[in-house]
């Protein structure tokens, strides 16, 4: 199939919601919810992770979330 | 029939912390690598955990691989110990593992010691004083050893990846990124709980099993199937047969599975109870849209979330996914990029396209799990992955997508599948798709080749259905490219073989045809050919081509 062809069926496909309501511990409820979360996570990639780092049991803690970047990124350095 | 069993996490724990001390025992320490060649034992599970428990770098190696393919990865990693089982078990037949590794030991001279695992208790020849099974170690040990820490940085495993040239590629990711992203992968993609009984059905041998089970799997306290075994044996109905048998609620596997399941309709499903399952995930290859609906109608009642990701080896995650329970899903389109996850969608010279235009995806920032660099080659990992062009600091997957106006992703295929003829950007798919509508054409692999003029050429590979004259051939070739495409796309040459390499799940590795016509004398890796045998002919058919204007 070629990207046209493909693409002709993409743009029909329609969304389908989740069949199950939100348990409730999930760590997002709803489309805007991601929406928001996914645009506070882009405006500080560091911190949206150290907050999910900080749910682990650390050693000690890191010196530094995000030092250099891609490709010789350090990460979450000196923790153990 | 096979035999189940149970085992408490406190057993697990407890293997695992035994094994650490018999790996030390053995002389590993932080940072040497132990080789694990094993199918899914939940021995193998504390094995991979004992490796991190005590800083080593495993590096799991598919059971299935052959023992070339097993030489390449212990030679590049300097192995210092493997562990391994006597024999695994497919389809009720015992395969050698201890076998495959004897036949290739005396050439990876790193290797002191082998642990052996009795699956099968089929006899094996063992080496006195480099060999030993996994019981008789385990056996003399009480002692647990605690975790050791290591720093988020150092290198936790190693797994290989198919590469486009000579080598495979030793992707090398930290532990700890791993585990974070892992989990935090998991509970976006499936929620886990412990009140979950879960199923992974994924080989360890895919970096698949390693995240959704071994380690962000498990970080969640949900009860695990763990399965050792093929899905359409002893009959096709595997597949429910477990989810039923162990009234299973979340599944993670590959739509591949599910379009087998799919062609067998509903007949195959009518004996089984399903009604715990609320989710079935899936990475590994694109999810047709009518598979999804008869999943999702038939299998699922339209009860059942099916969420389609999209992730590779080098990015440790699958990382757009669906959040479960919470956003729209697309049929085939793999979700939405998880939070933490930055990317775009990029034109050949690096600039974002429009939404709903196709375009290399491209990771802008870094995440937890993406590997951080290739096992003994740091140039080439910078070389093949940080390439789009005035952005060096981009993770290139190398894959073709498109981001709909709702924000869905859709990969649809390597971008390698788009060549560039004197700056005609044409898709080899579509070329292959008018290949075959040559009524002697049986399948075809289009392979773009480096040309001084125009960049690059097609060249055609093909096989027949019936015997044409290669003049005959060529002309018919090029009257069908020509209407269906236009004259830019014809191919320079058309070349008849007798058959052409394939994965086991049946496609062209094209790759390896573009590494043999270029005519460098080096092939690339075969571990994921099924034809193997076919490679020596191939290679003389096709250097006896004739390059036609």
């Amino acid at each position: 199939m070629s990207y046209e062809e493909q693409m002709a069926i993409i743009r029909q496909i329609q969304l389908v919601d989740p069949p199950r309501p939100p348990s409730g511990r999930l760590p997002i409820q709803n489309l805007d919810e991601y929406r928001t979360q996914y645009a506070e996570a882009l405006e500080g990639q560091p911190e949206y992770w150290a907050h999910v780092a900080s749910q682990f049991a650390w050693f000690s803690p890191w010196a530094s979330v995000l030092e250099e970047t891609l490709p010789d990124v350090q990460g979450f350095r000196g923790a153990l | 029939m096979c035999k189940g069993f149970e085992a408490h996490y406190e057993e697990l724990l407890g293997t695992t912390a035994r094994m650490a001390t018999g790996l030390r025992q053995l002389g590993i320490q932080k940072g040497d690598i132990v080789a694990i060649f094993l199918p899914n034992l939940l021995e193998t599970v504390a094995a991979v955990h004992a490796c991190f428990r005590i800083g080593a770098i495993c590096n799991i190696v598919f059971s299935g691989f052959s023992p070339n393919a097993l030489l390449d990865r212990l030679r590049d990693t300097g192995a210092k110990l493997v562990i391994t089982a006597d024999e695994s078990v497919r389809r009720g037949r015992a395969l050698p593992l201890k076998a495959k590794l004897n036949e290739i030991l005396s050439e990876v001279p790193s290797v002191e010691h082998v642990v052996v695992i009795r699956r099968t208790g089929g006899q094996v020849a063992m080496h006195e004083g480099r060999d030993i099974f996994w019981d008789d170690l385990l056996s003399g040990i009480v002692e647990r050893t605690d975790p050791m820490p290591v720093e988020a940085n150092e290198p936790g495993f190693i797994i290989y990846t198919s590469g486009t040239t000579a080598k495979p590629k030793g992707l090398v990711h930290t532990g700890i990124g791993f585990l974070i992203g892992a989990a935090h992968n998991v509970q976006y993609a499936l929620d886990l709980s412990p009140e979950d009984v879960y199923w992974c059905t994924a080989d360890v041998g895919w970096l698949t099993f390693p995240i959704f089970e071994l380690v962000g799997g498990l970080a969640f306290g949900a009860a695990y199937v763990l399965y050792d075994g093929v899905l359409d044996f002893p009959n096709a109905g595997r597949f429910y047969d477990i989810i039923s048998r162990y009234r299973i609620n979340k599944v993670f596997t590959a739509p591949t599975v599910l379009h087998s399941l799919a062609r067998h309709g509903e007949p195959l499903l009518a004996p089984y109870d399903l009604s715990r399952l609320e989710r079935i995930a899936l990475v590994g290859e694109p999810l047709d849209p009518h598979t999804w609906q008869w999943v999702f109608e038939k299998l699922g009642r339209s009860q059942v979330e099916i969420n389609n990701t999209y992730g590779q080896s080098e990015t440790g995650s699958a990382w757009t996914s669906s959040i479960v329970g919470a956003t729209p899903a697309k049929p085939g389109a793999c979700g939405l990029p998880l939070p933490g996850h930055a990317c775009a969608i990029v034109s050949d010279e690096g600039r974002p396209v429009a939404s709903g235009e196709v375009g290399q995806l491209v990771i802008t920032e870094p995440f937890p799990t993406l590997a951080r660099t290739i096992w003994n080659d740091p140039d080439r990992y910078r070389s093949v992955y940080f390439n789009i062009p005035g952005h060096p600091n981009w993770y290139a997957t190398k894959d073709a997508a498109v981001m709909d106006s709702d924000g869905h992703v859709w990969v649809l295929g390597r971008i390698d599948d788009v060549i560039n003829v004197a700056a005609h950007r044409l898709s080899t798919m579509e070329m292959e798709s008018a290949l075959l509508a040559v009524p002697e054409v049986a399948e075809a692999a289009v392979i773009g080749i480096p040309d001084d003029i125009k960049g690059e050429v097609p060249v055609a590979i093909v096989t027949l259905r019936t015997p044409i004259d290669a003049d005959a051939l060529q002309a018919k070739v090029s009257q069908a490219v020509l209407d269906q495409i236009g004259a830019i796309a014809r191919p320079t040459a058309v070349i008849p073989v007798n058959n052409l390499p394939k994965t086991r799940s049946g496609k062209i590795v094209r790759r390896l045809l573009k590494d043999l016509l270029i005519g460098t004398d080096e092939v690339g890796d075969v571990s994921g050919v099924e034809n193997v045998e076919i490679l020596g002919t191939l290679k003389e058919e096709l250097k006896t081509r004739e390059s036609r204007p």
